[in-house]
């Protein structure tokens, strides 16, 4: 696949055949006129009132502060850490609701992942498409935004309609591979294990799991070809609460979320199985680490087949490697436009810049000693012409190729450590 | 004077209506949703109207609001809690003309929405790193690199399946196992 490939299959997708449109042109005018007649009105008024026109302050039901104490009764909870170690995640499902198993959860397209600052875990149902995905950050890696807006579709009948919520509290949570997501706290709920907890805006449970580490805990759903909203309420078993509300909500019914809390209150934290790969890196150069793993569960194995990053702190996903079990040979796919055919390992394998005469650099083989692997190497900083720091040593990405270990297809030979 | 507005609303987007809802589609990959989509994109795009009949393109125009309030939506908290697929997720994958359509979907579909959004601007849109990064929000190198993780991820979703029993050949496409280690006794 390449730049030709993506055009193709993008004009080809666009052509589907289209339903009738349910677009209603008259509709949109009638709402734009009402809208701006708003948006002027709220002009001619005092500043407050023009926000007021669009911020629905929650307030009143939120603690001054966030973590402010734990229950002394309930069993003492984990030292808090400061740092994951990205190949070994931190946090465990203990309880789960009857149908749910860890393997589906990634085999119903759930993520998991780790790296230095979070672990990412999903659990599915395969039976009726709920998951739930349960996200533990490390110590200190969410903050308090304080004041925190969020816009959010609100469902009407078919139609969806946007309002600006504003809440006194929310979290701002890094995840070490260089995203933030910021979160807000709408409600407070029970204590979680002695925890402040807070339910989350769309279903879901906030709680500090330790002092000043935070978990959250989202149920969602897998359905084929639904809205989001039709697709929540059509899921078996699933209180489908929210769905019905003209409004954002912040709770399930009172069923769900005494599950919800459950499997919250039953997940086990510190490092427990790790995490095994199918390859070793030469050593990184002086300056970098693993920073997050993403993996699938399969025969009872957190297998590293899915993505490995590394890199130096101010560009900590440097370095993308993907090793998996090969395919047949009669599947492999050819080189990509101008890639050059290189030898790793005794096999051909491709190597390019993708896109063309740009970062990344890329190597792509299907087949080599039963597995196959792409890795990628961005050479320049993001947003900047500067090289990442440590570069040199690597010997690109072909030396990362040629210095990695490969160790076959047989599961009981992979290693749980992906660095020599 | 509102009269006049309105007949030149109403005509640019009835023209453009075909492109908007097949644009928005290979957005969020769903006909009910695409078309949610345009709604509040001409809804927007009404209370605009003055400025985007006086800028040069207004293609562009709408298509930046398109494309923005697709990844206002994707950040809101109903759009975190459900992902959509285009296949059955345990259905089987048998490679022929139709199901090779669903496969190229499906495959899309799996690319997180900003990716997904930077490869429709890039390559259906056809527009360059700079005006992707400015329609964005983001930098050259942010829209660079977005680009080749998706079409890295769209090639690997797009390999041909292993004949053989599984394990599964490609990232993202862990085979079904038995349970996982954390699973409890129901109760």
């Amino acid at each position: 696949m390449d730049e030709a490939g993506v055009r193709a299959l993008l004009a080809r997708v666009a052509d589907d055949p289209a339903p009738s449109s349910l677009v209603d042109v008259a509709a949109a005018r009638q709402r734009g006129r009402r809208r701006m007649r708003r948006h002027r009105a709220a002009l001619a008024a005092a500043p407050l009132a023009a926000a007021a026109a669009v911020a629905l302050v929650l307030s009143g039901v939120i603690p001054a502060s966030l973590g402010h104490g734990r229950d002394s009764r309930q069993p003492g909870p984990p030292a808090p850490r400061s740092r994951f170690n990205p190949v070994v995640p931190y946090a465990a499902f203990g309880w789960l609701p009857a149908g749910f198993t860890t393997a589906a959860g990634t085999g119903m397209g759930g993520t998991d992942q780790t790296s230095t600052l979070s672990a990412t875990l999903t659990v599915g149902d395969r039976a009726t498409g709920r998951m739930l995905t349960l996200t533990v950050y490390a110590a200190g890696a969410c903050r308090s935004t304080g004041l925190l807006r969020d816009r959010m579709p609100v469902q009407h009948g078919r139609r969806t309609r946007f309002v600006t919520l504003t809440f006194k509290h929310g979290l701002s949570c890094r995840d070490g591979i260089g995203n933030t997501d910021e979160i807000p706290l709408p409600v407070p709920a029970a204590k979680v294990r002695g925890g402040t907890a807070f339910y989350l805006l769309g279903g879901g449970l906030a709680w500090e799991y330790a002092r000043d580490s935070w978990a959250f805990l989202a149920p969602g759903t897998t359905v084929v070809g639904m809205t989001p909203v039709r697709a929540f309420q059509a899921a078996e078993g699933w209180d489908d609460a929210p769905a019905r509300q003209a409004f954002p909500t912040t709770t399930e019914s009172g069923a769900t979320m005494e599950l919800i809390a459950k499997v919250a209150g039953s997940v086990r934290y510190g490092a427990r199985a790790p995490i095994v790969f199918p390859f070793q890196l030469a050593a990184l150069p002086a300056g970098w680490a693993v920073s997050g793993v993403t993996y699938g569960v399969a025969y009872g194995l957190r297998v590293g087949t899915v993505n490995l990053a590394a890199g130096p702190a101010s560009f900590p996903a440097a370095l993308n490697v993907q090793v998996q079990e090969a395919t047949e040979q009669k599947h492999c796919t050819g080189p990509p436009a101008g890639a050059q055919v290189v030898s790793v390992h005794g096999s051909a394998a491709y190597l390019y810049a993708n896109p063309p005469r740009a970062d990344p650099e890329e190597i792509y083989a299907c087949h080599v000693a039963g597995l196959g692997f792409t890795i990628q190497l961005t050479r320049t900083l993001p947003g900047s012409h500067r090289p990442v720091p440590g570069l040199a040593s690597l010997g690109g990405v072909l030396g990362v190729a040629r210095g990695m270990r490969l160790l076959g297809p047989d599961r009981d030979a992979w290693t749980p450590h992906p660095v020599r | 004077m509102s009269g006049r507005r309105d007949d030149e609303f109403t005509e640019y987007v009835t023209e453009r209506m075909w492109w908007l809802r097949r644009l928005a589609y290979l957005l969020c990959q769903d006909w009910p949703r695409a078309d949610d989509l345009v709604q509040a994109a001409i809804t927007r795009l009404y209370t605009h109207w003055g400025r985007a009949a006086a800028v040069e393109h207004t293609d562009s125009y709408v298509r930046a609001i398109l494309v923005r309030e697709y990844l206002s939506e994707r950040r809101s908290g109903w759009a975190r809690r459900v992902s959509l697929t285009a296949e059955p997720p345990d259905s089987a994958s048998v490679l022929g003309d139709r199901e090779g359509a669903l496969d190229l979907r499906a495959a899309l579909a799996g690319l997180p929405p900003r990716q997904r959004a930077t490869l429709v601007l890039r390559f259906y849109c056809d527009l360059n790193v700079d005006q992707a990064a400015q329609l964005l929000g983001c930098s050259a190198g942010t829209v660079k690199s977005q680009t080749a993780k998706g079409i890295s991820a769209l090639r690997r979703e797009l390999q041909p399946p292993r004949a053989a029993e599984p394990p599964g050949p490609w990232p993202g496409n862990v085979p079904p196992g038995p349970d996982g280690m954390e699973v409890q006794p129901h109760g």
